[in-house]
């Protein structure tokens, strides 16, 4: 008996550990296979169609290396997703991005990350009730081939961009020749008179993760654009010279494209709604904007629709002054563009988020000009039909407007102007330079009476506007009432009353546009077709572009993309900051390219509560603390009593 | 085998739903999660604005579900062997695999119900807010695993021992074992750690949590569940032929 009980204890522990191992065993194989089941609406977790295409489409093999070491606990989601991600990676390329997780136990691993230059990072580590600092390694370097590795530190940081950084930094390794992107910006200077970071640090450091060593950022308007830029992005241009206008047309005319963010509010260091008095600021490209038939309106745009503005949070406190809760609260100055009422048979706005824009300007196309020239303007995206100008900005709180007595319209916001331009300087000697000889008064040149801004002499510098002082305001005072037609043309008038009105534009002037690559140099003399009447009156200097074809993209609001609502900041959490792909989409798409758009606009919803007042917060606390458990006690007590009365 | 799992199946749940204990233990239950999630400082549901779950209640929900697994499972042997109706049991013309299922799934099911009894919590979040219900979703499921893993466990350790008390004791520092297994896998190196991170219960929980269903997770919590319910039909065979 005893035997037999010892041969069955033995049997039974000989099939439990047969039992474990095959569990074991099984476990190790399925910790191979990476079969799951994403839940999430967005798909947060699973690789997107862009990025799927993008690997399929690699042609060189990338390797990625990352750097793990002494990451509390509380980024291991993080470490799955990173692990889940470059899985995916793996499988969409057919192994052509290939990862690996350095062994940073070792010395090797260590030095391995010294050696790249990887930072460090201090990680706050909870020791009982008491927190300290630890350091650890928690980035990734990517390697295409002979190229510089590319490093991404910060990996729990950027968790919701880390698939675009990937997929970005492979697609522009594989890249033969990209796009040059110049970022235009004013920058401060610091007590050196070195520059410092500007007050778009952040979009260059955007445009610097997806253009990589194509972003020049240092480019500036005082000297000639130089012949590689593509792109460039004029960021809120404030008070620009003539020449500095000029250099800009020039850069235009010989082929180079642009995304002008004017600003003419100058809101800047004002924390939301509570702002009384906004100063206008223009950028001095006022006059030439009026020539292409462009104005950038003074004042801002309001957005009463529901859905057609940004939130702004107010902390709800208690009697005891605690913050018991946030309120999202509307603020129709900040209008939000909905994709609804963009165009979308261009790409970029295809792939808009809803964008958020702080009091941008308004757009008014002077549709005769084009029509002359022979361009083409396209309103890539406009306010909601309940829309308003506003030409006052004395009052910008948010109780400081009601939707009562306006005009409400859709009202232009982004513009794409396309099409033969000829140069504002035709037929005049370019800014800085003195005429050879006294000018002969042309027979169709702009009259006082055809141009009512031609009756100011002077003025090579714009002039300042002060509109705080109600610009733009009606005439019977109403502070909220519509701008006059006219009253936000430039009062810089001197170039203005040389200028020419714009030729008609030649039969073939798209054709003969020079393209944006190889545009020819600006000191070479650009033919131009007989019929261009500046060309007839006018000798050209030798550098000097006359017309061509041009493209670019302005819109009245560079907050957008400004430090100041940048997508780490808690405002943006909610309205979302799609500016800044936008501005990186747009200059992409103006390059010739679009694949890296879907990606870089992926969503991901914001999610906050509705706004609600501290007894329906109250109430919805109480019912799950009490009602719940109070009927499922009342069940419970019915059963008990049914059971013992029977 | 499916008609006698069955059968002690409802007998189970008969016995469970008969007495008001399961209700003022659901309740009770019910109550501390939306006490955690609308009151509780750390968390501040209101004050975060997010129509999120993932935060304020299923962070850190596995130090609650420890407790709550022992309870259900302390009595499920021992209370037999309490009122002497193992031997009853063990008599009966049924299968000791059958036996240990049947029981597993009762006492599974009774935990499923405690969580869904928070069930209004989520609800009424995404009443106001545009919820994810995935994660949500993924946050339930991890979470009934985990107690699935450690309810496998406990009945088995309830198996082994006389008593509900030390039957709630054991379970409950095994539990624990498994939550510190997690906290000590970041201490415990590179060469160690991920070991310990891969047999803690805590990890694959979270993992499902996010909102994605990995098959490597549902296999660790299927074979912790199948080596535990083996092992426990083999102390109750033990004690059927002792």
């Amino acid at each position: 008996m005893k035997n037999r009980n010892a041969r069955i204890k033995w049997l039974s522990a000989g099939c439990t550990l047969l039992l474990i191992v095959v569990l074991l065993l099984t476990n190790a194989l399925l910790a191979r296979a990476n079969m799951r089941v994403d839940l999430t609406e967005e798909g947060l977790y699973t690789l997107s169609d862009g990025s799927r295409a993008i690997m399929e489409s690699l042609e060189d093999p990338a390797r990625i290396k990352v750097f793990w070491h002494n990451v509390p606990l509380r980024f291991d989601n993080t470490k799955r997703y990173i692990a889940g991600l470059l899985d995916e990676m793996d499988d969409a390329s057919s192994g052509k991005v290939q990862s690996q997780w350095v062994d940073m136990s070792e010395e090797a691993g260590l030095a391995q990350a010294s050696e790249l230059g990887l930072e460090e990072h201090r990680f706050a580590v909870r020791h009982g009730a008491e927190f300290r600092q630890a350091m650890g390694y928690m980035s990734l370097v990517i390697e295409i081939g002979d190229a510089t590795p590319e490093k991404i530190n910060e990996l729990a940081n950027i968790t919701d961009k880390l698939e675009y950084r990937i997929v970005s930094s492979i697609f522009k390794g594989q890249r033969a020749a990209p796009p040059i992107i110049a970022l235009v910006q004013k920058r401060p200077f610091n007590a050196r008179g070195g520059p410092q970071a500007g007050r778009f640090a952040y979009l260059e450091r955007e445009l610097s993760l997806a253009f990589g060593d194509a972003l020049r950022s240092y480019i500036t308007l005082d000297k000639d654009i130089p012949e590689d830029v593509d792109v460039m992005i004029l960021a809120d241009p404030r008070d620009l010279s003539e020449e500095q206008v000029y250099r800009f047309e020039q850069f235009l005319l010989r082929g180079g494209r642009a995304v002008v963010l004017c600003d003419p509010l100058d809101a800047r260091g004002v924390a939301g709604p509570n702002v009384q008095v906004v100063r206008s600021a223009p950028s001095g490209l006022e006059d030439w904007l009026t020539h292409v038939g462009v104005t950038v309106e003074k004042g801002c745009v309001v957005d009463f629709h529901e859905k057609g503005s940004c939130l702004y949070p107010q902390e709800q406190r208690d009697r005891f002054g605690r913050v018991i809760g946030v309120d999202w609260v509307r603020y129709a100055h900040w209008p939000k563009v909905q994709p609804e009422n963009c165009d979308q048979t261009n790409p970029v706005m295809r792939y808009l988020q809803p964008m958020a824009t702080y009091w941008p300007a308004a757009l008014s196309i002077n549709e005769e000009r084009q029509k002359t020239a022979g361009r083409k303007v396209a309103i890539l995206a406009s306010s909601s039909a309940e829309g308003y100008r506003r030409g006052d900005v004395t009052n910008l709180r948010r109780a400081g407007i009601t939707r009562e007595g306006k005009l409400l319209e859709r009202v232009p916001l982004i513009a794409l102007v396309e099409g033969p331009l000829t140069s504002f300087w035709a037929g005049r000697p370019k800014p800085g330079e003195k005429p050879a000889e006294p000018v002969p008064p042309e027979p169709d040149q702009p009259t006082k009476d055809d141009d009512p801004k031609g009756d100011d002499p002077k003025g090579d510098a714009p002039q300042k506007d002060d509109s705080a002082k109600a610009p733009g305001g009606s005439p019977d005072g109403d502070p909220d009432g519509q701008p006059e037609a006219g009253t936000d043309a430039p009062k810089k008038d001197a170039p203005k009353k040389d200028a020419p009105k714009e030729a008609p534009p030649p039969a073939d002037a798209p054709k003969k546009a020079p393209p944006p690559a190889k545009a020819p140099p600006q000191d070479e003399p650009k033919k131009s077709d007989g019929d261009d009447e500046a060309d007839a009156t006018e000798p050209t200097g030798p550098e000097r572009l006359q017309n061509g074809n041009v493209r670019f993209v302005i819109m009245g609001d560079a907050d957008l993309v400004a430090n100041s609502f940048n997508p780490r900041i808690f405002l943006t959490s909610v309205n979302g900051a799609y500016g800044f792909p936008f501005v990186q989409n747009m200059a992409e798409w103006l390059s010739g390219s679009e694949d890296l758009m879907a990606l870089r606009s992926r969503a991901t919803n914001p999610r906050n509560l509705a706004q609600m007042d501290e007894g329906k917060r109250d109430m919805i606390k109480h019912v799950n603390l009490l009602l719940v458990p109070l009927l499922v006690l009342l069940a419970g007590m019915t059963v008990f009593i049914v059971r013992r009365s029977a | 085998m499916l008609r006698e799992v069955g059968s002690i199946y409802r007998k189970e749940m008969r016995a469970y739903f008969t007495s008001p204990i399961p209700y003022i233990f659901m309740a009770l239950f019910a109550g501390i999660m939306a006490w955690r999630f609308f009151f509780d400082d750390d968390t501040a549901f209101f004050v975060f604005d997010k129509a999120d779950m993932a935060r304020g209640f299923f962070y850190r929900l596995e130090r609650w579900l420890i407790v709550l697994v022992p309870a259900v499972s302390m009595g499920q042997w021992s209370t037999e062997v309490d009122r002497g109706t193992i031997e009853t049991l063990l008599t009966l013309p049924i299968r000791t695999s059958s036996l240990v299922l049947g029981k597993f799934l009762a006492a599974w099911t009774l935990v499923g119900i405690c969580l869904l009894a928070t069930a209004t919590i989520p609800i009424s979040v995404s009443s106001i807010g545009d919820m994810d219900w995935g994660p949500v979703l993924g946050g339930y499921a991890g979470a009934f695993l985990f107690c699935g893993a450690l309810l496998a466990v406990g009945v088995w350790i309830s198996a082994r021992s006389r008593h509900q008390i030390v039957s709630f004791v054991l379970t409950l520092v095994v539990g624990m074992v498994f939550v510190a297994m997690y906290e000590l896998a970041e201490k415990a190196g590179s060469t160690f750690g991920p070991i310990l991170e891969q047999l803690s219960l805590v990890s694959h929980y979270q993992a499902i949590g996010r909102g994605v269903l990995d098959l490597r997770d549902l296999a660790y919590f299927g074979s912790m569940i199948a080596l535990f319910l083996y092992l426990n039909a083999q102390s109750v065979e033990n004690r059927r032929y002792r």
